[in-house]
């Protein structure tokens, strides 16, 4: 029994461990906050970038930059920004219906038709968790199936089997949509144009033929970085070429 | 006159009793007027069947075949007839034969004679110049008049028929219209009861009535005939066959009216425009608003007023700018109902949505049409409309595409800033952390605790088996004796010490046989060079009742089994 203890007191260390804070930040994100709200966008923005630039992010952070940027006008860097939010907190309700308000104002318009009703409702159940937290989760469900196994083994009740089933399926299941999750995340590139208008080129050269314009604010699929060239494809399939410095990448 | 007649014209055959009859109810009949045919068989209820298309180039045939039987005793002998007739209309005037017909009751065929009859020419007609008629005119017909026998194609030429009758008539039933092939026809008076008015025809007197009017415009020009129309009038006869009788009875005629040959004049060649309307028209256009912003709607109508076939006279083509967004028109007709030509308007509405800002003008709006009286192609115009169109105060550039949502979005503020707990992290931080490894950990502890519970449990009971194991070798040395005694009491000793050993050893207790012992202990693995020697000590142990052993044999035994016992010991841990 000793070692069950051992384990209980590493589960309380590491939530302890997860809960650190800096004091830094801190001062960024309120000075960015009180500015924000004296109507300083820009200087909202300066702030709220600075604790990007060192490496730390939240989805408020993302939020409220968001809001900043809607405010100053930059409509590229306001869909970024609520889009980044939405990937920490998919379903930030704020967040959501700011970026529609945002997406109101860009000026391409793509219409996604209507998936089928089985894959929205499984969009909608990984959209509830972000990938981390898929991970977390099928993890919590995993410590559950190990406990239930070893009371049951150890005290031979054989009542304990049903439960056990059940968060076996649990367990795959979230392991799965986990894994899609992660899949997805890593494996999809997107990006926010955020020149207000844009070129679309063949090849990544500019001597290549143009082939569509896009404008600020669009969100984009990355498919592959080729010295200062990104190859960006539109939701309706079209594919071209643009600057390196005309795409704000999302992951 | 008021006799009924009937021209009994043949008797094709009687056999078995059966008679055929074939027989026409008149044989001297104005023209519009009808004839019944009857083939009846007598002494026989079987209905004769017979070829009647033969009589379908001079007659047209509106009613039958009408079917009747009956059966009467007549001097104590039951007859039966049965009888088919036909209302036959002539199709011509003058001497019609009815050629020989071909009739077959019950299995039997027959043939009639050809039967005669004339149709002359109705002297109350419009066509009235024959002196010679040879009956008084008819007392009952319908005349079919035209307002127009030589109208252009697409002009409304107006027909009625009118039913004229000398005799009281107890009923009017309209049974066959025209087909009006070659037309576009509108009914613009159909009266529910007949309004008789008394009139002078040639000098006889009359009472008529409009049966119907119709508005008939010509789709194709050349020679067009109008088809007569067919009528049932019923009639009141008084029954002269029997004497007895005092009421009179109703009889029903077909009659069908003239027919009318029109020649259509075909419409001049028109420069340019493709319209085919024809009448008189104006036209007018109204627009909702002329100061409007960008993407606002506004109406354009265009009503057109006038005489002429009012569904399908339409507008010139417009060529909207193509700065307007154009909905489908919304087209309404509006019909005089009085008169005899068919008049009124027809409203054309268009949305229109301005998609740019800027001054728009929307050209004339014109109608092209054959003006009948002028006898010449017209065309009349409306003003050109200009739209002043502000720019729209939306910030977006375009509307469209927009979902109702987002419609419902627009000019709406984003929500305010979010002053919650912030949960800093690190972007792009792996899915590995320190938790993850932790729950990890926690749970593979988890499934393996009872296996290493169950591992435990198994090795303090194997340690306590090794404990008595190890003292075993103990016990048994100390059973031997130290001396030896007797030779049957020290193997005794020996069997017992190694017995012993073994149940010390398996943990199971046990008597053994000396082959058992030696199974156990080659099970064990014990070595040849080990076990030979015990093998034989057992044996020696075992004849020691029936053969004598030395003295210093069983000393030597004894010395060796402690050994041995050592060795087995030494490999069996």
């Amino acid at each position: 029994m000793s070692g069950n203890n051992a384990g209980l007191l590493l589960l309380g260390s590491v939530i302890f461990l997860c809960t650190g804070f800096s004091t830094e930040l801190d001062t960024h994100y309120s000075q960015g906050l009180s500015a924000y709200e004296n109507g300083q966008y820009s200087l909202a923005i300066q702030e709220f970038e600075t604790i990007l630039d060192g490496d730390w992010e939240s989805s408020q952070l993302y939020y409220n930059l968001g809001n900043s940027y809607y405010r100053n006008g930059n409509i590229a860097g306001a869909v970024w920004a609520y889009e980044k939010c939405l990937q920490i907190d998919p379903l930030n309700k704020d967040a959501i219906y700011n970026l529609k308000l945002a997406n109101l104002k860009v000026v391409d318009r793509v219409d996604i038709p209507e998936p089928p009703f089985y894959l929205k409702y499984y969009r909608q159940l990984r959209k509830m968790l972000i990938p981390s937290q898929w991970v977390q989760a099928m993890l919590i469900i995993l410590v559950f199936l190990a406990m239930n196994f070893s009371v049951r083994r150890i005290w031979n009740l054989n009542w304990l089997a049903k439960p056990e089933l059940v968060l076996t399926i649990l367990l795959v299941t979230s392991m799965l949509v986990g894994a899609n999750a992660i899949w997805d995340r890593n494996s999809i590139r997107e990006g926010v144009i955020y020149a207000f208008e844009v070129k679309a080129y063949s090849a990544p050269n500019e001597n290549s033929t143009q082939l569509f314009d896009v404008h600020e604010g669009l969100k984009v699929g990355v498919d592959t970085v080729s010295g200062d060239w990104v190859e960006i494809e539109l939701i309706d399939g079209k594919s071209g070429w643009i600057h390196w410095s005309d795409i704000r990448l999302l992951n | 006159m008021k006799k009924f007649y009937l021209y009994t014209l043949l008797l094709v055959a009687v056999s078995f009793g059966t008679t055929v009859k074939v027989s026409v109810d008149r044989d001297k009949i104005t023209e519009g007027d009808s004839i019944t045919l009857t083939v009846s068989v007598e002494g026989g209820s079987e209905a004769p069947a017979t070829e009647i298309s033969v009589l379908d180039n001079d007659f047209r045939i509106v009613s039958g075949p009408n079917q009747s039987t009956s059966m009467q005793w007549i001097n104590g002998q039951l007859s039966s007839s049965s009888s088919l007739s036909w209302t036959l209309l002539p199709r011509r005037k003058g001497a019609i034969t009815i050629p020989s017909l071909n009739i077959s009751v019950a299995g039997k065929k027959y043939r009639s004679n050809p039967i005669n009859i004339t149709v002359y020419e109705n002297n109350a007609g419009t066509n009235f110049n024959s002196s010679k008629a040879k009956i008084p005119a008819s007392k009952y017909f319908i005349e079919a008049q035209i307002d127009n026998d030589n109208p252009y194609r697409g002009e409304q030429v107006t027909v009625s028929y009118v039913l004229y009758t000398s005799v009281e008539l107890t009923g009017f039933d309209v049974q066959d219209m025209p087909s009006f092939q070659g037309f576009w026809k509108d009914e613009i008076y159909s009266p529910r009861n007949l309004q008789l008015h008394d009139v002078r025809r040639n000098g006889k007197r009359y009472r008529a009535a409009t049966v119907k009017k119709l508005a008939l415009f010509p789709t194709r020009s050349g020679e067009v005939t109008i088809e007569p129309m067919t009528a049932v009038v019923s009639v009141q006869v008084r029954d002269n066959n029997y004497n007895w009788s005092f009421f009179s009875r109703s009889k029903s005629y077909t009659i069908a009216s003239n027919s009318i040959d029109l020649k259509v004049r075909p419409l001049p060649v028109n420069q340019g425009a493709k319209s085919a309307s024809v009448g008189n028209w104006s036209i007018k256009s109204r627009i909702s608003s002329t100061d409007i912003k960008q993407d606002d709607a506004v109406t354009l109508t265009i009503s057109i007023k006038g005489t002429g076939n009012l569904q399908s006279v339409d507008i010139d083509d417009i060529r909207f700018p193509a700065e307007l967004e154009v909905f489908d028109p919304d087209i309404k007709v509006n019909q005089n109902t009085k008169g005899d030509k068919i008049s009124g308007s027809k409203v054309i509405e268009y949305v229109l949505i301005p998609r740019e800002s800027g001054n728009i003008t929307i050209q004339p709006v014109t109608i092209t049409y054959f003006d009948v009286k002028k006898e010449k192609w017209v065309t009349h115009k409306t003003r050109p409309i200009t739209l002043k169109v502000a720019p729209s105060d939306r910030v977006f550039t375009s509307t469209s595409g927009l979902t109702k949502e987002e419609v419902k979005m627009m000019g709406k503020d984003i929500r305010f800033a979010d002053r919650s707990q912030v949960k800093w992290r690190r972007p792009g931080a792996s899915y590995i952390s320190r938790t993850t490894v932790a729950l990890t950990g926690t749970s593979l502890f988890l499934f393996l605790l009872p296996g290493i519970l169950s591992y435990r449990q198994n090795r303090r009971d194997v340690t306590a088996r090794g404990r008595t194991a190890r003292k075993a070798l103990k016990k048994a040395l100390a059973i031997l004796p130290e001396k030896p005694l007797g030779a049957e009491e020290t193997y005794y000793a020996i069997a017992r010490a190694l017995n012993h050993y073994l149940d010390a050893k398996t943990g199971e207790k046990i008597q053994r046989s000396t082959s058992d012992m030696l199974k156990v202990l080659t099970d064990a693995g014990i070595p040849e060079a080990t076990l030979g020697p015990v093998s034989e000590i057992l044996a020696r142990g075992d004849a020691v009742r029936f053969a004598p052993v030395s003295k210093a044999d069983v000393s030597d035994d004894l010395s060796l089994v402690s050994e041995l016992l050592k060795e087995v010991d030494n490999v069996w841990k």
